[in-house]
């Protein structure tokens, strides 16, 4: 139901802080895969 | 955009760019960490004081158990290799002596062995002589000297299996996996280095990397000699140094 929401908006100026949360949280995965990769590494 | 555009241009529309967007921030996360890693301010390891800046008034939680025995070596020996022997990162000075009489000791029960005449039908559980420490020149029958001389390292039988789980640093399944390398006696691993006992365990697959054997052939070598206090202390350090 929320998905669909979500899909079914129109205006997506209404939308940015979800896709602030995403951008957010895909940016904190990224950091997170390179730096433990690296710990693995050492 | 005007409003007519707005109506057709639904976020489910625009699932791809939210998509591509989404990777962008990863790859842009992963950029920072990498280049945050190239200027030193993240995903290093514990740093290691110098120790040409240590003195005598650091406290010793803040130095490094390591590089407290680099500084003292380098005090007394200037002109020491880099990086120093393994048995040498003792925890403290005093055990250094006792390390080195254990040492002696092992000698003097390998020469004591050397002078007792070989016999020509050793029985089953007779350890094997390691043919790569016996000295070339070495006469069969070893004749009484005053000069001290290093015995070969004296292996046990095939058949010989110990508990390598006594060891710090060694789980079931890395004595599994040493003994199918062929290590499954204490006196066997203390002849392994480092770098070997590195490569049976990036062989071992990725579990396995992470561990350090760095410190497995004095912890055998002392086991061998069923050292147990020794040990014990030396585990103790082991474990000290990882966890401060």
């Amino acid at each position: 139901m929320m998905f669909e929401n979500i899909t079914s908006r129109v205006d997506l100026t209404d939308a940015s802080l979800e896709l602030a949360i995403m951008l957010g949280v895909a940016f904190i995965l990224g950091f997170l895969f390179c730096y433990l990769r690296n710990k693995s590494n050492d | 955009m005007n409003e007519t555009s707005n109506q057709t241009y639904t976020f489910g529309t625009a699932s791809f760019e939210i998509l591509l967007l989404l990777v962008a921030a990863f790859l842009v996360g992963a950029l920072v960490c990498y280049l945050l890693k190239k200027m030193g301010l993240c995903c290093k390891n514990k740093a290691v004081i110098p120790t040409t800046l240590l003195t005598t008034e650091d406290t010793p939680e803040l130095i490094d158990p390591v590089a407290q025995m680099r500084a003292r070596i380098n005090s007394t020996a200037p002109t020491a290799s880099y990086p120093p022997p393994l048995h040498s990162q003792m925890p403290k000075m005093e055990h250094e002596t006792l390390y080195e009489a254990d040492l002696r000791s092992l000698l003097k029960g390998r020469s004591s062995e050397e002078t007792t005449p070989p016999s020509n039908s050793p029985p089953a559980n007779r350890p094997t002589v390691f043919p790569s420490r016996v000295s070339p020149a070495a006469p069969p029958k070893a004749t009484q000297t005053t000069e001290t001389t290093i015995a070969p390292l004296v292996l046990p039988a095939e058949d010989h299996v110990d508990d390598l789980k006594k060891l710090e640093g060694i789980g079931p399944k890395i004595e599994k996996l040493l003994n199918e390398a062929g290590i499954k006696s204490y006196v066997k691993l203390a002849t392994m280095d480092r770098d070997t006992l590195k490569a049976i365990l990036d062989a071992g697959g990725s579990q396995f990397k992470l561990h350090e054997p760095k410190s497995w052939p004095y912890q055998a070598e002392l086991a061998a000699k069923q050292n147990w206090q020794r040990l014990k202390e030396y585990q103790d350090f082991l474990i000290s140094g990882r966890n401060s």
